[in-house]
């Protein structure tokens, strides 16, 4: 079979599948075949870039992108020779691992491998449809919530290369809709949302092998939300739910954090011809690094970076007006995004709102770790604050907000007879 | 109609300012310069088969943060180069680095490590680390082959040490050529290209030096020399034809020529640093006033809680009575709003039931769950009572009697059956606010709360909600850590306004009353004898008790004197019938009060979200 005919099969099946699924997960409604009508163009977007990106052939193109292929040529080798999948040797990430899995399965094919990317990210605003649903969005509302997510350029670049950010953000945006439907189990039986505690909490595991810190901001933020959640209904399911995750946080740290982070590739160490330091000595080193930043610029950095007037000079895209216009527009519309966001922030806190406390606790968490400890590069910023890019389109909207301030101030009367 | 203007309105004026911060962004950009070149040395040595070998030292001070540095070597011709060593400094010593091959997808890219990029015109030297805000000193070892061209009069060697590529500042740019062999100086001849500024001269009969102060992008540094080509007598002829005067000519021209890019390149670079440091004076300048600004809207802050502390505190202190007969008849669910701001919940919904009870409207039960714990219950059908009842006593008969149905008896654990889907969870809220609702008409018509706090209150929450937008906006707009304290300053705000609450006369008098009453009750010093008639019953004084907070308290108190106080209320026929102690008591009330607040507080958290669905009506 020729790889032009292999590839058209690929992205048909996939696209066929993302709708499928679509009609089955998404509610009823009028607009569900325009919903899906646009996921498949987006997805026929990213079909036509990956052939952009792919022009000068897959072992040339990209950076981390070409090296996770390249890793997980080399996993497919072993599981073909063998090689059980959890003895497998792989770098940098588990999600050279999942890729290793689908060539041994499909055989070696980059294009297959980006082509699945674009269907998790379908995947990923399908479930982000169903949060803000569940979150009692409207319909309509939350097409757009996913819509934006789906759409935005910087989302449709970083979930399309074979980079392992259409997995993580999959992860979390699975982890916090399983957890708000633990939250609105009606049934006080916990063994009902058993199912789904477990699922989080394996998902939690996995969340760590793609990215060494996200089970401390994910798991952190349920925590503040099963706190708030106690507070506000006295079920005591939070108690069950808190504990698991915390035995969690232990059996992962011990098992999967410590034993992956002397070879972590995101840590500064010494790899010269006779580097020899361990972990103890480069934790002095993040330290210095995090004692050495201005804080309020850091973070100032990771939430508004690359600055308007920097967008042309992003490597990637110097050059290319279409790129940089987007880009532009795409920090624009951020800007916008956050701005509202501060307003869904408040009313969270006015109204003590569980679910999202603990999605602010993840943002603020996640936000703070990059700030504090990433490269001050903006492109950088720009592609590590993705993760946080749908909780916050959860959070933004200035409606409640203002509904709370009315009723808070209409509320009390201490009428005088 | 109204709601959609004003939410329209505040999107747009949204809109207007994110596009004014937006511009914002652009004033206080960060600079371009984020890294600079310190100082550059370069030591070449010519062989006589035509090769060099060069060592580089480079001096960086890094003022952003960067996980590599690309130092640039240019190729031109025939070169070859090639890169026998990379060092950089690291904890303050020079380690030496390992190189990457391209595409090697095990290596590890980590400090230490780098790679080169070959180009058309030059190679980059491509050295991975983590710099932040430092300096760092990297020295590079390579060899050029074919660096110098044999001609059949002279041999010319000519190199871009400094490309135009190079787009950043560089200074103290010193470069040192040793000639293969001591010569004649009358026989060398050397220049200095793409500066205007730079020294050369030929030393020690062998090294020619240059020294260049500093360059800025578009300025390149290109040395020249031409010296006899008996000097490189391996070196294979190029042309055998004579090349000093085609060479003398070219630099003539050069020397001749206008240089404008070069000027430009300047006038760039002086430019630049004129906004770079127009920058820095209105980024500090910001940086001021911001700081002055917060600090005064936390001031302000903390002169409105001063300011609203004085004016609670105008009633002064009131005595607390010794005798409670004579008071004015509060039902448990206004006690409770009494002493906890307002507050009603389950406690409020129990001491109600307790009180109907004593007044024979409804009965009370026990019932107990597989594992032994008891809860009371509620028979509905049982005694009508002949006391005349309020609006929110007939309601919460109603209610309850409703949810009872058939079994004449409400058991709250029934109120759970309402917690299974988000429209029962709605019945559930809706009976339970409708009760709190008429229960509080009737508290607020007593006079308790003074009116006038109430503009205070409404100010503090606006003025929390503005610290708390600025506390967001501030520090990530304009980097000033100082915005961050609006943050728990807000927040803190926002809490002392939401409790802000000031009792008049009477209702001063009121909550010191029931506060002794709960005082007496937690240290056993009730008596049947200080307490008014229609407290004196064990149902109700449970009722006020779990009203009050000291319901384990009121539970011993009764058991230790059951059948003394009221000669066979319902709660003391039941306990002897039972056979219930004061700590079972206690428990029983702490479950039902329990299984009350569980279900209220969760319905009451799934009518948030039908609520909040209520107002996003895309």
């Amino acid at each position: 079979m020729s790889p032009l005919v292999e590839n058209i099969i690929w992205m048909i099946v996939l696209a066929g599948f993302a709708v499928c699924l679509g009609t089955v997960f998404l509610p009823a409604d009028k607009s569900r075949k325009t919903y899906l009508k646009l996921i498949l163009t987006g997805m026929i977007c990213r079909y036509i870039l990956v052939f952009y990106m792919y022009k000068s052939g897959t072992e040339a193109s990209g950076t981390d992108g070409l090296i996770y292929h390249q890793v997980a040529k080399h996993v497919a080798e072993q599981l073909k020779a063998g090689v059980p999948i959890w003895n497998v040797e792989y770098k940098y990430t588990w999600y050279t691992v999942l890729m290793g899995i689908q060539y041994a399965i499909f055989g070696v094919n980059r294009y297959a491998a980006s082509f699945t990317n674009a269907f998790i990210a379908a995947l990923s605003a399908y479930v982000l449809f169903r949060t803000a649903y569940g979150l009692r969005f409207g319909w309509k509302k939350s097409a757009v919530i996913s819509m934006a997510y789906f759409f935005m350029p910087s989302m449709t670049v970083w979930t399309t290369d074979t980079r392992k950010e259409s997995v993580t953000f999959f992860i979390i945006i699975l982890i916090w809709y399983l957890f708000l439907r633990i939250l609105q189990e009606r049934d006080r039986r916990i063994s009902k949302s058993v199912v789904y505690m477990v699922l989080v909490c394996i998902l939690l595991w996995i969340s760590t092998l793609l990215r060494i810190y996200l089970m401390y901001t994910l798991g952190g933020g349920i925590l503040v939300a099963l706190f708030f959640y106690y507070l506000r209904t006295r079920r005591k399911i939070s108690f069950v739910f808190g504990a698991m995750v915390i035995v969690t946080f232990i059996l992962v740290t011990y098992s999967t954090i410590l034993v992956q982070m002397n070879g972590y590739h995101a840590l500064p160490l010494d790899r010269s011809k006779g580097g020899d330091e361990n972990i103890s000595d480069e934790v002095d080193s993040i330290l210095n690094i995090i004692m050495s930043k201005d804080v309020a610029e850091a973070i100032n950095g990771f939430l508004t970076q690359p600055h308007l007037d920097k967008v042309s000079s992003i490597s990637d895209i110097s050059g290319n007006i279409f790129a940089i216009a987007a880009v532009v527009i795409e920090q624009i519309l951020w800007y916008i995004c956050l701005t509202v966001a501060i307003f869904g922030t408040i009313n969270a806190i006015l109204e003590r709102d569980p679910y999202m406390l603990g999605l602010l606790a993840f943002i603020v968490a996640y936000s703070l770790i990059n700030a504090l400890i990433s490269e001050d590069v903006g492109e950088t910023y720009y592609r590590y604050r993705a993760a946080i890019v749908a909780p916050v389109l959860l959070i933004a909207d200035y409606r409640p907000f203002l509904n709370s301030i009315k009723s808070l101030i209409k509320g009390r009367t201490g009428t005088v007879a | 109609m109204k709601s959609n203007g004003i939410l329209n309105y505040a999107a747009v004026i949204i809109t207007v300012v994110v596009i004014i911060l937006s511009s914002a962004f652009c004033v206080f950009a960060a600079t371009d310069d984020e890294y600079l070149v310190s100082a550059y040395d370069v030591t070449v040595s010519l062989n006589g088969d035509g090769s060099a070998e060069v060592v580089e030292r480079v001096d960086f001070t890094f003022y952003g943060g960067f996980n590599n540095i690309m130092i640039p070597i240019a190729k031109s011709g025939d070169e070859e180069i090639e890169i026998e060593h990379v060092y950089m400094q690291r904890k303050g010593k020079l380690i030496e680095c390992r190189q990457l091959k391209a595409g090697q997808w095990d290596a590890d890219v980590f400090t230490g490590t780098y790679s080169l990029i070959d180009g058309s015109d030059s190679i980059s030297v491509k050295i991975y680390g983590s710099f932040y805000r430092s300096a760092c000193t990297v020295f590079l070892y390579y060899r050029v082959k074919n660096a110098v061209t044999r001609y059949g009069d002279v041999a010319e060697y000519r190199r871009m040490h400094i490309p135009r590529s190079w787009e950043t500042r560089i200074s103290s740019i010193n470069i040192a050529i040793k000639l293969p062999e001591p010569v004649p100086a009358k026989d060398v001849k050397y220049w200095l290209h793409g500066v205007f500024i730079g020294n050369w001269s030929f030393t020690d009969s062998q090294v020619v030096r240059y020294d260049v102060p500093n360059t800025v992008p578009g300025e390149y540094v290109e040395t020249r020399i031409v010296f006899p080509q008996s000097l490189v007598s391996e070196c294979p002829v190029k042309s055998k034809a004579l090349h000093l005067r085609r060479i003398m000519e070219e630099e003539r021209e050069y020397q001749s020529s206008d240089k404008s890019d070069l000027l430009k390149a300047r006038e760039a670079a002086a430019r630049k640093a004129g906004q770079r440091a127009l920058y820095e004076r209105l980024k500090q300048r910001a940086g001021i006033v911001i700081t002055v600004f917060s600090v005064l809207l936390i001031l302000g802050a903390l002169y409105f809680i001063v300011t609203t502390q004085k004016k609670l505190r105008r009633n002064g202190k009131m005595p607390a009575p010794s005798d409670f007969r004579g008071i004015d008849r509060f039902d448990p669910a206004e006690v409770r709003m009494l002493v906890s701001k307002e507050d009603t919940g389950a406690r409020a919904m129990f001491g109600k039931l307790m009180e109907l009870a004593s007044r024979g409207c409804i009965g009370i039960g026990i019932r107990r769950n597989p594992e032994g714990r008891p809860r009371f219950v509620f028979e509905v059908a049982n005694g009508t009572g002949n006391d005349e009842l309020t609006d929110a006593d007939r309601y919460l008969l109603d209610w309850i009697r409703d949810i009872a149905s058939s079994s004449h008896e409400f058991d709250p654990i029934q109120l759970f059956g309402f917690t299974d889907s988000d429209e029962k969870a709605a019945m559930l809220k809706a009976f339970y606010d409708g009760w709190t609702g008429k229960v509080k008409e009737a508290y607020y018509r007593r006079n308790i709360l003074d009116e006038s706090i109430t503009r205070y209150r409404n100010t503090g929450i606006i003025y929390s909600i503005v610290l708390l937008f600025l506390g967001f906006v501030i520090p990530v707009v304009f980097t000033a850590a100082a915005g961050y304290a609006l943050l728990p300053v807000g927040l803190g705000l926002l809490v002392y306004s939401l409790e802000l609450r000031k009792l008049t006369v009477y209702g001063e008098k009121q909550f010191v009353i029931w506060k002794s009453i709960r005082q007496a009750i937690k240290k056993g010093s009730v008596s049947a004898g200080r307490l008014p008639e229609w407290m004196g019953s064990c149902a109700a004084l449970i009722g006020y008790g779990a009203a009050l907070g000291a319901e384990k308290e009121a539970a011993r108190w009764i058991a230790e004197h059951i059948g003394e106080v009221c000669g066979g209320c319902p709660l003391c026929s039941m306990m002897k019938h039972e056979n219930l102690n004061g700590n079972e008591l206690f428990r029983a009330v702490r479950n039902t009060v329990g299984m009350m607040d569980e279900a209220i507080s969760t319905a009451g958290y799934a009518c948030t979200a039908l609520h909040n669905a209520a107002t996003n009506y895309m």
